[in-house]
């Protein structure tokens, strides 16, 4: 449960060079007629009689003659500027001359230019774009008898604010997260970079939802091919709705059928601003605090942007941890199956018989047990994420007490079981990245199996066949595995270690090899030379 | 497309996985032999299996049972082959037999004098799952015997006896720990000679075999440590004792840590008082010279230490004294090293590996010799001794100097 | 054309050298100076890559399938072809047979072979099919952690006191005959030699002046570190034992003891292993194929099915594990792989040496006209 807040926001006030392709073809099919009663009719028609739809109409003294009318929907527009701006200004006494019926472009021309209040005007042309304007939180003004009207930019409404990001939280860092809102989005983003090559392509994509996907780089750092290949797979998508990043996720990733991510995703503006930097572009949906970034490659996936905040040791440290966390849980259970089922001799003769002494009347052979506790564990961390805050705390103590505790009283697993479970699963947390995680959390039952028919060799296989898999794998034309495989020694500062901000002197080779320079050198701090 | 062959081999192949676990071996399906023993009874090898019982020995378990349960439990069966003997164990056991952490394996002397060790090591070389780094005893008597006796204040009797053998080796050079691999390789060695350290029980074997001895603080029985038994190829040929054995230690440059106790004065008796010299680091160079085809082995051996006890009268601070210390230690390494060659060369051992070095330095002498029926007694030794005494620790006047103090007043 | 670049070529000539050959003590025949053997393996060994390598200097951008069509003729240039094809699968399958017998050996003593080879192949065939940038991607990706294990093997064993290097002495005892007996051809042929297969691969080279300099300093390193194994086997083991061993760095490994929680290595050890071996079946597998391209027209990926069809039935050709290795070690290695691993190529050798001499001689005899 998110706690929403009121958040008044007025007319985003900077038009952006948006190009439109998807809904030019439509635009052509009706065309306004000019008569305003066929048309409210024929808008009325089209949305069924919403009653969320308000068409206002305004008499003059014209009577007939001169009718305005205002549609928008209630609830995406700021009902504030309505009030302020939008309406006053058509019911202003001196509007119209009350002697001369002006013709209906000119009366139109006169309240886009000297009367309505509001900064981002645009025509339109045909009802479909009367009535786009109008979905996306626009005020649609037409004029009796004219062929084309003015959508005044007025959306807004309630909205949730930006708030700490909930699934990446820092200790060092930003505290503002994105929000649903595309524009509140890419305005987070330009404070970071407050630089004209920061470009933004936007789509519509759903031929149902119209959903606004925006593609946001740095002109001259980004790799142009990536760019464009993106923009080419966002094109090719053709589907009714996007309600989320993760529909184009899907929809554009290189390797369909891969339990890696090849892009990934972050709530955070801080992150998005410095994968930017690095020559990344991102993907922005309306109405998804989850922006994309491609290409990525599988050690990124292991950094947090809290790294590069932190003193430069410790997040080195940090980032090897991570790797060997997300080695150890996926593989932890499946070397605890071959080790004590196929290669007993390895272990030290006392850890044996204690590890054999709690075997000892446990019914399942250890890669059930083995299985059935994943399984269990999934099972429980499944319905916390789902269960209210409040019934949590109960599932947790469940969990715990009685699938642990009791289960080994009772002789079902073996302690040692329990703590390899345990400690796979918190390894599992360790990952910044949540859907790398999850590959891991994937795999582990692959490995398992594999340790279960052929020991230490099964693994062996199973991650020779993976590892043969992550170097076929590409993101966007970016080798997967890219610092080591292939080995770029420039690429190393930013992969397992994070070298100190002033040595890291150049971009990523491959993706950022545009405008390679990062910063000048000889940067180091140095104690200042005269001593006093 | 490409992808349907692959899919459709993965099909075939994933319930393979599932269903085949050829060798898995859970951990409650294994007998954990902790050590093995084997005799010889008329035409038979009568092999003795040490088993832990696990449940014994951990401490918390669902059980709970420990402490009144013995934690070991013995097998013995015979068999043409130490193979065929190790099947019929499966005879009596309800769980594999373990091998992988064996840790001791004790001959009968029987064994080791009448068959040799050939077919022994043969065996415990080739399956994969037997431990070269075993450690290697003799015994007198028989070897199952051993096996049945439990020791204070360890659980698993097999890993004790190594520890027993790991610890005197530390503290006492005269005894070694022999692995397999290094038997092996010393019975193969043409110009060495293998040696294996003797265990041996003292006190009523009966008694100390039922779990109601561990409750008296006095054991009926103790296993410990004895001679060492010499081999020439791969048969037990005879016994050096304690003294013999150091001498042993001393002639292939293996003493690390050793007490040598001497008398005061170089003239002195059994009678005189004693002191203790506790040798730090000792080196010992061998090294052969051919004369008028007479071959001459010459050891230097280096010893440093502490003068560690002393019951003598005199004035330890003085570097005289100290040097004349020196040269009665000298003394006694030097007694110990020829009279263990002495034995040595009756047995027709030769275990410090003296023909290895000749092979080494003159092949040609070497040669003559390895035609000759009993190269041994070509053999001269030159020992060159060399004691330093470090420092006394502590105290730097032996303490009986205080008490010649007092009676004078 | 797929390109890749020096690392994953030093990468890949490293690992495809180590193979499997730290396993074995090569020339124990001649017992404590088995290490002499090996470098006077290792010498010649040089000689047969510097021809090699003047072969595809002379040709850059062709492999070594073109090379051979292109001085030899269409018609015994197709032959060779089919020749070098089934050599190359050959020792792969060879690979193939071998670890899936040490892994019944000293693993797994239940599993079925057939399966175990056939995870084998499928996991190499997965490699192929994926093409050869991304297979030295993959040998490049292992590179560092086979150089760490065999680093960390290393330091176990000297930490672990279990060498007596004593045991070498004696040098030369029979002086040098019997060495170089033991040396040519069989420890040619197995590892060295076998570096023939590179010339399939070499023309992928994205820096081709590099290429000399790469591949000569990766079997140098290769070549020394193979050396340390062997003399460490027969430091730990002497002599004797190693010789009637049937894997000595296993046995080797297992003496391993610290402080009573590390021992018994050898499962971890074989895995070390099996990343050699994965490289080397590997990269014959591929050498096979890209081969097989040549002479026939199908797509790469049914070409990968067939050689791996073929690998898999060939490595069911030996009854056991013995006659095996017998035919592996007492014949191919004398009699057959010689053939492949010099004759040919030195043949080649010198046909490209006289025609370049004689437009040499030509363009001289030109220039002052």
């Amino acid at each position: 449960m998110r706690p929403f807040t009121k958040n008044k926001q007025s007319g985003n006030p900077q038009p952006e060079a948006c190009t439109q392709r998807s809904t030019e073809s439509q635009a052509a099919e009706t065309k306004l007629t000019g008569n305003l009663d066929d048309d409210l009719r024929i808008i009325k028609e089209r949305t069924g009689g919403s009653s969320d739809l308000i068409i206002r109409l305004i008499d003059s003294m014209f009577g007939k003659e001169l009718r305005i009318a205002v549609i928008y929907i209630e609830g995406l527009v700021n009902e504030q500027v309505m009030n302020s701006s939008v309406m006053p200004s058509l019911t202003a006494k001196d509007f119209i001359d009350p002697h001369h019926l002006a013709a209906p472009s000119e009366v139109l021309g006169m309240i886009k230019n000297r009367f309505l209040s509001i900064s981002n005007v645009k025509d339109v042309h045909s009802l479909d774009e009367v009535l786009s304007a109008v979905l996306a939180g626009n005020t649609a003004i037409l004029v009796s008898g004219a062929t084309l009207g003015i959508s005044a930019s007025t959306a807004g409404g309630e909205q949730r604010g930006v708030n700490e990001p909930q699934s990446e939280t820092v200790i060092r860092g930003p505290r503002e997260g994105f929000t649903e809102n595309l524009r509140t989005n890419t305005a987070l983003i330009r404070r970071k970079i407050r630089n004209p090559d920061l470009w933004i392509e936007s789509r519509k994509i759903g031929r149902i939802s119209q959903t606004e996907v925006a593609v946001m780089y740095l002109r001259g750092i980004a790799n142009d091919k990536v760019v464009q290949e993106i923009l080419q797979r966002l094109d090719r998508i053709d589907t009714d709705s996007i309600l989320e990043s993760g529909y184009i996720e899907e929809f554009i990733q290189d390797e369909a059928f891969s339990p890696f991510p090849t892009m990934t995703n972050t709530e955070r503006p801080d992150a998005i601003a410095g994968a930017l930097l690095e020559g990344k572009v991102a993907i922005l949906v309306d109405g998804s605090p989850f922006v994309l970034l491609a290409p990525v490659t599988i050690f990124k996936l292991f950094q947090s942007s809290e790294d590069y905040y932190q003193k430069f040791d410790i997040a080195t440290f940090l980032r090897l941890l991570r790797v060997i966390s997300f080695v150890v849980s996926m593989l932890l259970p499946s070397l605890y199956i071959a080790i004590t089922t196929f290669h007993q001799q390895i272990l030290p003769t006392t850890l044996l018989v204690s590890l054999a002494a709690q075997r000892e009347g446990v019914p399942f052979p250890a890669f059930v047990e083995a299985l059935a506790m994943e399984i269990t564990f999934d099972v429980l961390r499944e319905a916390g994420v789902r269960m209210p805050r409040a019934i949590g705390s109960a599932i947790s103590i469940v969990g715990a007490l009685v699938l642990g505790q009791a289960a080994v009283q009772a002789g079902l697993v073996s302690a040692a079981m329990v703590i390899i479970v345990a400690f796979t699963a918190i390894a599992g947390f360790v990952a910044p990245s949540v859907s790398i995680s999850n590959s891991a959390r994937i795999l582990r039952f692959g490995f398992m199996i594999l340790a279960g028919t052929l020991g230490l060799f099964g693994i062996m296989a199973g991650l020779i066949a993976l590892l043969i898999h992550l170097c076929g794998l590409r993101s966007f034309g970016i080798p997967y595995l890219l610092p080591l495989a292939p080995f770029i020694p420039a690429d190393q500062k930013d992969a397992f270690v994070r070298v100190p901000w002033w040595a890291m002197l150049r971009r990523p080779t491959l993706i950022g090899k545009k405008n390679p320079k990062r910063e000048k050198k000889f940067q180091k701090p140095s104690p200042p030379k005269n001593k006093n | 497309m490409n992808r349907w062959p692959f899919l459709i081999l993965l099909l075939l192949i994933v319930p393979l996985f599932v269903t085949g676990c050829w060798d898995s071996k859970e951990l409650n399906s294994l007998s954990i032999i902790s050590a093995t023993s084997i005799d010889r009874e008329r035409d038979h090898w009568v092999v003795t299996f040490q088993v832990i019982i696990p449940q014994a020995i951990a401490t918390q378990t669902g059980g709970g049972g420990a402490g009144s349960q013995s934690p070991t439990t013995i097998f013995s069966t015979n068999g043409r082959t130490i193979r065929e003997a190790m099947q019929n164990a499966s005879l009596e056991t309800s769980r594999m037999l373990f091998f992988a952490h064996n840790s001791i394996l004790i001959l009968s002397e029987k064994v080791a004098r009448e068959e040799g060790v050939g077919q022994i090591l043969d065996f415990f070389l080739r399956p994969f799952e037997s431990r070269e780094t075993m450690s290697i005893l003799l015994t007198k008597g028989k070897a199952s015997d051993l096996l049945e006796v439990l020791i204070p204040l360890e659980k698993i009797s097999g890993n004790a006896v190594k520890r027993v053998i790991d610890q005197s080796q530390r503290n006492l050079s005269q005894v070694q720990n022999i692995k397999l691999i290094d038997f092996a390789a010393r019975v193969a060695d043409p110009n060495a000679s293998a040696m294996v350290p003797e265990l041996q029980v003292s006190g009523n074997l009966k008694g100390q075999s039922s779990l109601d001895a561990l409750k008296s603080p006095r054991n009926e029985a103790v296993i410990k440590l004895g001679e060492l038994g010499v081999f020439r190829r791969d048969k037990l040929v005879g016994w050096l004792n304690g003294e013999e054995s150091r001498g042993v230690a001393w002639l292939s440059n293996r003493v690390k840590n050793l007490i040598i106790v001497y008398p005061c004065s170089a003239k002195g008796g059994e009678r005189d008082s004693l002191s203790s010299f506790r040798v730090l680091k000792s080196s010992t160079k061998l090294s052969s010279e051919i004369q008028g085809g007479k071959v001459t082995m010459k050891v230097q051996i280096n010893a440093r230490g502490v003068l560690d006890e002393t019951g003598c009268k005199m004035d330890l601070s003085n570097p005289r004294v100290i040097a004349e210390q020196q040269r009665i230690i000298a003394k006694v390494i030097n007694g110990e090293v020829v009279s263990t060659w002495n034995r040595l060369r009756t047995i027709e051992t030769d275990a410090p590996g003296f023909l290895d070095v000749i092979h080494r330095e003159h092949p040609d002498a070497w040669k003559k010799l390895a035609q000759s029926k009993h190269p041994l007694d070509e053999i001269t030794i030159r020992p060159q001794i060399r004691v330093n005494i470090e420092h006394t620790d502590m105290i730097n006047k032996p303490y009986s100097t205080l008490l010649e103090q007092n009676k004078r007043p | 054309m797929e390109k890749i670049d020096k690392y994953q070529l030093i990468s890949m000539t490293i690992l495809f050298m180590i193979g499997s050959t730290p396993l074995y003590e090569l020339g124990i025949g001649v017992k404590q100076d088995a290490w002499i053997v090996m470098v006077a393996g290792l010498v010649a060994g040089l000689l047969l890559l510097a021809l090699y390598l003047y072969i595809q200097r002379n040709h850059a951008g062709m492999d070594f399938f073109q090379i051979l069509n292109a001085h030899l003729g269409k018609l015994v240039g197709t032959v060779l072809s089919v020749c070098y094809v089934v050599y190359f699968a050959y020792e792969s399958m060879r690979n193939t047979r071998e670890f899936g017998d040490i892994i019944n050996i000293s693993f797994l003593p239940n599993t079925p072979l057939s399966l175990l080879m056939l995870v084998m192949v499928l996991l190499s065939g997965y490699a192929i099919s994926k093409g050869v940038e991304v297979f030295f991607r993959v040998a490049e990706f292992m590179f560092p952690f086979t150089i760490f294990g065999y680093a960390a093997l290393f330091c176990l064993i000297i930490g672990s006191n279990i060498i007596h290097l004593d045991r070498l002495l004696q040098v030369m005892e029979h002086g040098l005959l019997p060495i170089l007996e033991q040396a040519i051809p069989e420890v040619i042929s197995f590892p060295f030699g076998q570096i023939v297969v590179f010339l399939m691969f070499w023309s992928h080279l994205n820096e081709k002046r590099k290429m000399v300099r790469v591949s000569v300093y990766s079997y140098l390193f290769v070549g020394v570190l193979l050396l340390l194994f062997n003399v460490l086997n027969l430091a730990i083991l002497d002599p004797s034992i190693t010789s009637i061993t049937t894997f000595p760095l296993l046995r080797s490994v297992r003496l391993i003891q610290i402080a009573n929680f590390l021992e018994r290595l050898d499962p971890v050890i074989i895995l070390l292993i099996y990343i050699g071996i994965f490289v080397k079946m590997t990269a014959f597998y591929l050498g096979a194929v890209l081969g097989l391209a040549h002479l026939v027209r199908i797509s790469r990926f049914k070409l990968t099915v067939v050689v791996g069809a073929a690998i898999y039935g060939m490595s069911f050709l030996a009854p056991n594990f013995i006659y095996h290795v017998w035919i592996g070690f007492a014949q191919n290695l004398k009699y057959h792989f010689p053939v492949f691993q010099i004759c040919i190529p030195a043949l080649l050798a010198a046909i490209i040496f006289c025609k370049s001499w004689n437009d040499k001689k030509k363009k001289r005899a030109k220039q002052p006209s």
